[in-house]
C-alpha cells in the first residue's frame, strides 16, 4: 500500500475496496463465467476449427484475465460486470460471439478437403472445417457429389443466445454489502494504526 | 383434474399480445381488393339439396412480400378505437357482453373493420355469413350460394414469435420474445412475491432504417410503461385453427368477447424496468463472402433487454 492512500479516508477506503474486489469478488466472478463456458459450450462439437468452442477457451480465459472488473470514477469504485457488449470478442473470438448472440439458421459442416474437392479455393488456410448455410448454393454441389447422408448439421445451428456472464450480477448484488463492510473494517484498522503511530 | 396456465405462460402470452397489438400498432399494413380463390382440397361439399351444410374455404392470391400469413404475422383480429392518432395504452374497443361460455365480461369483440369481404360486384358481404382464419388468411363459409370474390384486410407487418427456432419461419422483420430468466423475492411480511423475469426482444430487420424504427418503437413502448397480465380463462384470442375463439358456433360477436380481465393474483400491471436497446453487429465469418451474410437474417439485428416485474399476492 502506498503512503498516499493513507492520507485521505476516501483514498484508503477505495484502496481497500479495490483490494477486496481483487481478492474475493473477481476470482469468484471468473469462476462463474468459466463454469458457464464449460457447461454451455464444451463437449458439444467434436470437429476442429473454427467451429469448436474448446479451441477458444484458452484465449477466452486470457481476455477474462485482462478484463477490467473495477473502474475508478471520482469518489467511487465501480464493479463492472462483463457482458457481450463490453467484453473483448475481437480477433480470434469473433466466432464465439456468433454462438453467444444466438445463431440464426441451419449450418452444415464441410471439411476443407471436400471443399477443395468441389473445386473451391479455401478462403482461410487456418481452418480445417467450414460451416455452410442451408441456403448456400454450394449445398447443391455437396448434395450432388456426396449425397444427403454426408451432411452433418452444426450443433449450435438455430440455437438461442447463451449468456456466459449469467449469474455474475446476482453474485455481486448478493455480496456487495458484505464486501463494503469488510473494506470499511480494514480501512478503520489501518487508519487508526497509522495515526496511532503519530504520523503527520 | 382441472388445468390452468401457469403464471409464466400467462405473462409470456400477455407480453406477446402487448408487443404485437399495442407497441407495434403502427406496423399494420393493408392489402386492398385481393382476389379470393376457392380451395377445393380444403373444402367439403356434400352436394345435397341444402346449401348450408357445406364447408367452403377461400384463400387469397397475393404477391405481397413479406407474406401476410407467415408465422407470427396474420390478419388483424381486433378493431382499434377510431380517431386515435397516437398509440394509447388500450387501443382496442372494449364493450360489455359475454365470453363464449356465457360469463358476462367487459372485453373486446372480433373485428368488423379490419377484414372486409366483397362479392364479384364489389358489394360488401355480411360478416355473419362467414368466419375468418386469421392465421392462414382464409374465409370459411357454410353457404354454397355465397359469391365471395375479393377481400381487403389489415395484417401485421412485423412477425412476432416467442420461440427462437421460429425465426427462420418468416421473412424479416421478425421480433423474437425470449423470456430467459426468473428470480423471485419476498417483498413484505407474510405471503406475496416480487417476480423478476429477464426478457430479450431480438429484432431481425430487413434494412438499417427498418431496424431503427422497430427498435425505437419497442423501446418507447416499454420505457416507463406497463402492460396488463390477462387471465386467459378460455385460452388465447384465436383458436388452434386460426378462428376467433367461440365464433365457430356463435355468429354474435358480442357473446364471444375476448376477456380482458386481469389476473387476480397480481397487484397492478406487469412493469417494464431496466429497458435498454443495442444493435448486434456480427462479423461475417460464417459464410464464404460478405454479400451472402448481408442478405440473411443476421444482417440487421438488434436487441431490446428489460426486466418484467410483478408483485403477487401469494
Amino acid at each position: 500500500m502506498e503512503i498516499r492512500h493513507l492520507k485521505t479516508l476516501v483514498g484508503l477506503l477505495k484502496h481497500e475496496l479495490d483490494d477486496v474486489f481483487k481478492k474475493d469478488a473477481i476470482p469468484k466472478a471468473k469462476e462463474i463465467i468459466i463454469d458457464n463456458y464449460t457447461n454451455n459450450l464444451l463437449g458439444i462439437v467434436t470437429i476442429g476449427k473454427p467451429a469448436r468452442p474448446e479451441d477458444y477457451l484458452e484465449e477466452f480465459e486470457k481476455r477474462l484475465d485482462n478484463f477490467k472488473f473495477t473502474k475508478d470514477v471520482m469518489a467511487t469504485v465501480v464493479f463492472v460486470v462483463p457482458t457481450t457488449d463490453n467484453f473483448d470478442f475481437s480477433g480470434d473470438l469473433k466466432f464465439l460471439k456468433h454462438i453467444l448472440e444466438g445463431m440464426v439458421g441451419y449450418y452444415f459442416i464441410i471439411s476443407v478437403e471436400d471443399y477443395e474437392f468441389l473445386g473451391y479455393t479455401p478462403p482461410n488456410l487456418k481452418d480445417t472445417y467450414y460451416l455452410v448455410r442451408e441456403d448456400d448454393p454450394l449445398m447443391n454441389d455437396v448434395l450432388e457429389v456426396f449425397g444427403p447422408d454426408y451432411l452433418e448439421p452444426y450443433a449450435f445451428s438455430n440455437s438461442p443466445p447463451i449468456d456466459l456472464f449469467d449469474g455474475v450480477s446476482n453474485y455481486v448484488n448478493n455480496n456487495i454489502k458484505q464486501w463494503v463492510k469488510k473494506a470499511i473494517k480494514q480501512t478503520k484498522i489501518k487508519f487508526e494504526s497509522y495515526y496511532n503511530k503519530g504520523a503527520r | 383434474m382441472s388445468y390452468e396456465m401457469r403464471s409464466l405462460r400467462k405473462e409470456d402470452l400477455s407480453l406477446y399480445h402487448y408487443i404485437k397489438e399495442v407497441v407495434l400498432l403502427d406496423f399494420i399494413e393493408v392489402d386492398e381488393m385481393i382476389p379470393l380463390v376457392y380451395m377445393p382440397k380444403l373444402s367439403s361439399v356434400d352436394n345435397d339439396a341444402d346449401p348450408l351444410t357445406n364447408i367452403l374455404v377461400y384463400a387469397t392470391e397475393t404477391n405481397t412480400r413479406p407474406l401476410p400469413i407467415e408465422r407470427g404475422r396474420g390478419w388483424v383480429y381486433f378493431d382499434t378505437v377510431s380517431g386515435t392518432t397516437t398509440t394509447p395504452c388500450q387501443p382496442y374497443t372494449l364493450v360489455s357482453g359475454t365470453r363464449a361460455d356465457g360469463v358476462p365480461v367487459v372485453g373486446t369483440p372480433e373485428q368488423s373493420e379490419m377484414v372486409i369481404v366483397y362479392d364479384s360486384n364489389f358489394n360488401v358481404v355480411s360478416d355473419t355469413t362467414y368466419i375468418i382464419d386469421y392465421i392462414d388468411g382464409r374465409i370459411v363459409t357454410d353457404n354454397a350460394t355465397l359469391d365471395l370474390a375479393y377481400v381487403t384486410y389489415h395484417w401485421y407487418y412485423v412477425s412476432v414469435v416467442d420461440e427462437w427456432e421460429k425465426v427462420q419461419s418468416a421473412d424479416s422483420p421478425v421480433v423474437v420474445i425470449d423470456i430467459f430468466g426468473t428470480d423471485k423475492y419476498g417483498y413484505q411480511l407474510g405471503s406475496g412475491k416480487k417476480v423478476f423475469r429477464k426478457v430479450n426482444l431480438h429484432v431481425f430487420a430487413s434494412s438499417s432504417p427498418e431496424r431503427k424504427d422497430i427498435t425505437e418503437a419497442l423501446y418507447d413502448g416499454l420505457y416507463l410503461k406497463s402492460c396488463p397480465l390477462y387471465d386467459f380463462p378460455l385460452g388465447d384470442v384465436l383458436e388452434y385453427d386460426g378462428t376467433f375463439y367461440g365464433r365457430k358456433d356463435n355468429p354474435n360477436k358480442l357473446t364471444s368477447l375476448f376477456d380482458r380481465t386481469s389476473n387476480k393474483n397480481v397487484i397492478g400491471n406487469l412493469k417494464f424496468e431496466n429497458v435498454s436497446a443495442r444493435n448486434i453487429g456480427l462479423p461475417p465469418i460464417l459464410s464464404r463472402n460478405r454479400e451472402e451474410v448481408m442478405s440473411d437474417l443476421n444482417a440487421y439485428r438488434s436487441k431490446v433487454s428489460f426486466d418484467l416485474v410483478s408483485y403477487t399476492y401469494s
